[in-house]
C-alpha cells in the first residue's frame, strides 16, 4: 500500500483538492476517460441517439406536420408485402452496389499497379488520378449529366464520330445504372490510393525469390502481390459496399429515380418518403432495413475473410 | 511543486472544459417564438407586430417580393414583415417548411408548393381564407384550393395556363402559317401533326414523314409538348377523358379516351418522330423554352405562361421572334391552369394580420412588376374582363398583340376543370406511381393501354387507401 500523505499542491489540484484521487493509476484512468468523452458524447448524441429515435419512429406513422400514432410493425409489414417501391429500390441498389464494388476493386487495383511503376511523371499521374475524389459529388453529377446527354453530350458525339451507335445513357432504364457505375469508377481514386499504399509495402525479397525460381510477372502477381494485398482488398470491399448501398446524390441530381424507377436507389426512396410524402415512420423503417442489409453483407464478408485474407507475419 | 498549474492538471482542466462546453452546446435550442424578437428601439406606445413571410424564386423575384412587402409595411405602419427567401422551389422548399413545422418555427404566411397545399390544409395547418377574397377581389375559380368540407385554404397567386410558344423564323423558313391564336380557331390534332412533320427536318434536309427521313439525325424538331401533368391532362381532357370524375371522388384512369390521348402524344415521339424523347438530367426534351426556340432546335414548345418573362428578355437581348398560339384540340379545346398559392399558417401568433398580408400580396395591383413583366397572370376575375385592369396587365411591350386572345380569352373559356391537386391530398404519391408507368409509354417500350392496365390496380389501391381516407378524415 502506498503511504498516503497530504501534500500541499498548487493549481487546479489545489482547488479541487479532495476530489482528485490519490492513486496514480486512477488519476490516469480518469484523465483518459475525460479525453475520449467528447467523441463518445458526439457519437451518442448525433449517431446512436438518433438511430434509436428512428427505430422508435419506425413503429409510428408520424407525418411531421401532425401527431405520431403508434402502429407497431405495420410499416415493416407494408414494405415486405404491398409497397410498390420497395422491390425496385432493392433491385436497383443491390445491382449497383455489387457490380460497382466488384468493378471498382479490379479497376482500382489495375490503376494502382500502373501508378506503382517507376516512370517519368509518376507524380503527375498520381495527382491526376486522385483529383476526382476532390470534386464534390453534386458538381460532378451535373457535369456528367451533360456528358451523358443523348442529344448533344460528349460521349454520344464521340461514339457517332467513331461510327458506333449512340447510347441513351441515363435516359434509358437498361443503361442508367451502368452509366452511374461508370461515373463511380471515375471517382474511385480513394480506393486507388489505398491499393497504391499497399502495393508499396509488398516485400521485395519475396518478389525476387519468385524471379529466382523462374516465375514471370503473373506468378509474382498471383503468389506474392495479391495475397499481400488481401487485407487491403478486404478493407476496400467492406468500405466500398457500405458506401455503395447508400448511394444517393447521383440519382437525386441526375435522374430523380427514373426512368421507370430503374435508378430509384434506397437512400433516394427514404428521402422522398420522408420529405415529399411526409411519411417519416415509413422512411425510418426503410432506413433500418437498409442498415440491416449493409450489416448483413459486412458480416458475410468478415466471416469469409478467414479463408482468403492473409496478414503478412501471421502464422497462416 | 510550484504554485503554477502543472501540465497534468492543465490537461485535466482542458478536457473537463471541452466536455462541459460540448454538453452546453448540445442542450436543445429554445423553441423559437413564431414572431421574432420585437425591435429594441420600438416606441413604447405603438406595438409593432412582426410577421414572417417565406417564398422561393430567382433573384429578380426576391427583389420584387421585398418591394411588395415594403409597400405593405408602408400601408400598415404597425406591421413589419421579415422576408424569408428560400432559393429552392418545389420539393426542396417543402422540406424546409417541414423542418420549420417540426421545430415549431413556421412563418405567418408563405408562397406554397401547389402539389402539397391540400395535404397541409387537411392537416389543419392553414388559416381559413373563405371570407378573405370577397367582392371586387373575387378570385378565378380554376385556381382555388378547396378542402372536402368546403373551406378555401388558398388561391394560386397567379393563374398560369398552357399554350404553344413558337419560333416565328422557323415557320417563315418553311412558309407555314403560324399556330392559331384563338381557341375557336385551334388546330385539330391531325392538322397539328402535319404541321409538326413539316417542321421536323433531319441533317440532310429531309422532312419527317418523307422517305429517307433519318430519325436518328434530326436537326430540328417540330414540337415538344412536355410529358408532365399539365400538358398530358390537357390533352386527355381535350379528348373527352379525365383521370377522375368531376368531383374527384372516383378514379377513372383507364378510360379509353385517356389511353387514346396518351398514345397520341407518345406517337409523336415514337411513330411520327416529330418530338424528342424525354431524357434525364437535360437534353433536347428538357431545353427551356427560350433556349429551344433561340437555338432553332424546336419549332413549337408547349409551356406555361410564366415563360413570357424570360422570352421577353431573350427577345431584347438576342432579337428572338416568338409567338403565342393555343394548344391543338383532340375533341374540344382545353388547357390547364396551375400556380402556387399564398397561404396563412394557423400557427401564426397574429392570424388577423397574417390574413391581411396574404390578401395584400394576392391582390394583383400590388405586384405590377410580376404581372406586367409577364411572369404572373392575375388571379382575380375582374382583371380578365374589365378594360381598366386588362390594360394595366397587357398594354405594354412585354405582351404581344395575340396575347389577349391566345392567353387571356383562351384561359377564361377553356380551362375545363382544376388540376387534381387542387382537391386531392397525397398527390405526390399518386404521380410517383403513375409517372414510371408513363415513362415506359414515352420511351416506346409499352403501349398506353398496356402501361395503364398494369398500373391501374396500384393506383386504385393508393387512391382508396391514401387519398380517399384522408379526404374523409
Amino acid at each position: 500500500m502506498v503511504p498516503i500523505t497530504k501534500v500541499n499542491r498548487g493549481g487546479l489540484a489545489g482547488i479541487f483538492g479532495n476530489l482528485v484521487p490519490r492513486r496514480q493509476s486512477t488519476r490516469e484512468a480518469i484523465a483518459g476517460y475525460l479525453f475520449v468523452l467528447p467523441v463518445i458524447l458526439g457519437f451518442i448524441i448525433w449517431v446512436f441517439g438518433p438511430m434509436i429515435a428512428t427505430l422508435g419512429i419506425s413503429f409510428t406513422n408520424w407525418p411531421i406536420i401532425g401527431k405520431a400514432k403508434w402502429i407497431g410493425l405495420d410499416n415493416y409489414v407494408r414494405l415486405f408485402t404491398t409497397d410498390p417501391f420497395f422491390v425496385p429500390a432493392l433491385k436497383a441498389t443491390t445491382y449497383f452496389a455489387l457490380v460497382s464494388v466488384a468493378l471498382r476493386i479490379i479497376y482500382a487495383f489495375l490503376v494502382a499497379m500502373l501508378l506503382n511503376q517507376d516512370v517519368r511523371g509518376k507524380a503527375l499521374f498520381r495527382t491526376v488520378y486522385y483529383l476526382p475524389t476532390i470534386v464534390p459529388v453534386v458538381a460532378s453529377s451535373m457535369i456528367w449529366s451533360w456528358v451523358y446527354n443523348p442529344d448533344f453530350g460528349l460521349f454520344n458525339v464521340v461514339l457517332k464520330w467513331m461510327g458506333l451507335p449512340p447510347s441513351r445513357w441515363i435516359s434509358d432504364p437498361t443503361t442508367v445504372i451502368p452509366s452511374i457505375i461508370l461515373m463511380d469508377l471515375w471517382a474511385s481514386s480513394s480506393t486507388i490510393i489505398i491499393f497504391l499504399a499497399g502495393l508499396q509495402g509488398v516485400p521485395r525479397e519475396l518478389l525476387e525469390a519468385v524471379e529466382v525460381d523462374g516465375g514471370n510477372a503473373w506468378h509474382k502477381l498471383w503468389t506474392v502481390t495479391i495475397p499481400h494485398m488481401s487485407p487491403f482488398i478486404f478493407f476496400n470491399m467492406v468500405l466500398g459496399l457500405i458506401g455503395a448501398f447508400q448511394i444517393f446524390t447521383q440519382s437525386f441530381i441526375m435522374t430523380g429515380g427514373g426512368p421507370n424507377n430503374a435508378s430509384l436507389f434506397f437512400a433516394l426512396l427514404i428521402y422522398r418518403t420522408a420529405f415529399t410524402n411526409n411519411k417519416m415512420g415509413l422512411a425510418c423503417a426503410l432506413a433500418w432495413i437498409l442498415f440491416m442489409i449493409v450489416a448483413f453483407f459486412t458480416f458475410v464478408i468478415f466471416k469469409s475473410s478467414g479463408s482468403w485474407v492473409f496478414y503478412y507475419g501471421d502464422d497462416r | 511543486m510550484s504554485k503554477a498549474i502543472s501540465r497534468r492538471n492543465f490537461l485535466k482542466a482542458s478536457a473537463l472544459s471541452v466536455g462541459a462546453a460540448f454538453l452546453a452546446s448540445c442542450t436543445p435550442k429554445a423553441t423559437e417564438a413564431p414572431a421574432a424578437d420585437a425591435p429594441a428601439a420600438a416606441p413604447p406606445e405603438a406595438e409593432i407586430i412582426q410577421l414572417r413571410y417565406s417564398h422561393w424564386g430567382n433573384e429578380d423575384e426576391k427583389a420584387s417580393t421585398r418591394a411588395v412587402l415594403d409597400e405593405f409595411e408602408k400601408a400598415n405602419p404597425n406591421i413589419k414583415v421579415e422576408q424569408i427567401y428560400i432559393p429552392e422551389a418545389g420539393d426542396a422548399f417543402l422540406q424546409k417548411l417541414n423542418s420549420m413545422a417540426a421545430s415549431n418555427s413556421l412563418p405567418d404566411g408563405s408562397l406554397f408548393p401547389d402539389g402539397s397545399a391540400v395535404d397541409w390544409g387537411l392537416k389543419d395547418m392553414f388559416l381559413d381564407l373563405t371570407d378573405t377574397f370577397v367582392g371586387v377581389h373575387e378570385k378565378v375559380d380554376a385556381i382555388k384550393f378547396i378542402l372536402p368540407d368546403g373551406r378555401l385554404i388558398g388561391v394560386s397567386a397567379a393563374q398560369e395556363t398552357f399554350q404553344i410558344w413558337y419560333a416565328k423564323e422557323m415557320f417563315d423558313a418553311e412558309s407555314i402559317g403560324y399556330p392559331p391564336d384563338a381557341g375557336e380557331k385551334a388546330w385539330s390534332w391531325n392538322e397539328f401533326l402535319e404541321i409538326a412533320k413539316e417542321l421536323t427536318v433531319d441533317t440532310q434536309g429531309r422532312r419527317a414523314g418523307t422517305s429517307g427521313f433519318d430519325a436518328d439525325n434530326v436537326n430540328q424538331f417540330g414540337v415538344q409538348t412536355g410529358t408532365w401533368l399539365m400538358p398530358v391532362l390537357a390533352m386527355v381532357r381535350s379528348n373527352g377523358g379525365d383521370y377522375f370524375t368531376d368531383d374527384f371522388m372516383t378514379l377513372t384512369i383507364d378510360r379509353p379516351e385517356n389511353i387514346e390521348a396518351i398514345q397520341m402524344i407518345s406517337d409523336l415521339m415514337n411513330v411520327h418522330k416529330v418530338m424528342p424523347k424525354p431524357t434525364s438530367g437535360g437534353g433536347l426534351s428538357s431545353l427551356s423554352t427560350d433556349n429551344a426556340l433561340l437555338s432553332k432546335k424546336i419549332a413549337m414548345k408547349w409551356d406555361g405562361q410564366w415563360v413570357l418573362e424570360t422570352l421577353n428578355r431573350v427577345r431584347r437581348e438576342s432579337d428572338l421572334k416568338f409567338g403565342i398560339g393555343v394548344l391543338p384540340f383532340m375533341k374540344e379545346p382545353v388547357t390547364t391552369a396551375t400556380g402556387g398559392p399564398i397561404v396563412g399558417f394557423k400557427a401564426s401568433q397574429h392570424p388577423a394580420e397574417a390574413k391581411m398580408l396574404v390578401n395584400y400580396i394576392m391582390d394583383p395591383i400590388t405586384t405590377p412588376v410580376l404581372i406586367q413583366g409577364g411572369l404572373w397572370m392575375p388571379n382575380e376575375k375582374r382583371w380578365y374582363t374589365e378594360p381598366e385592369y386588362l390594360s394595366q396587365w397587357i398594354d405594354n411591350e412585354n405582351h404581344p398583340p395575340e396575347y389577349k386572345s391566345a392567353v387571356v380569352d383562351y384561359s377564361m373559356k377553356y380551362v375545363s376543370n382544376v388540376l387534381p391537386y387542387y382537391r386531392l391530398p397525397a398527390w405526390s404519391g399518386f404521380e410517383q406511381l403513375l409517372n414510371p408507368a408513363l415513362d415506359q409509354v414515352w420511351l416506346g417500350e409499352k403501349t398506353a393501354e398496356q402501361a395503364i392496365a398494369e398500373v391501374k390496380p396500384q393506383l386504385q389501391d393508393y387512391f382508396d387507401t391514401e387519398i380517399l381516407s384522408l379526404m374523409k378524415g
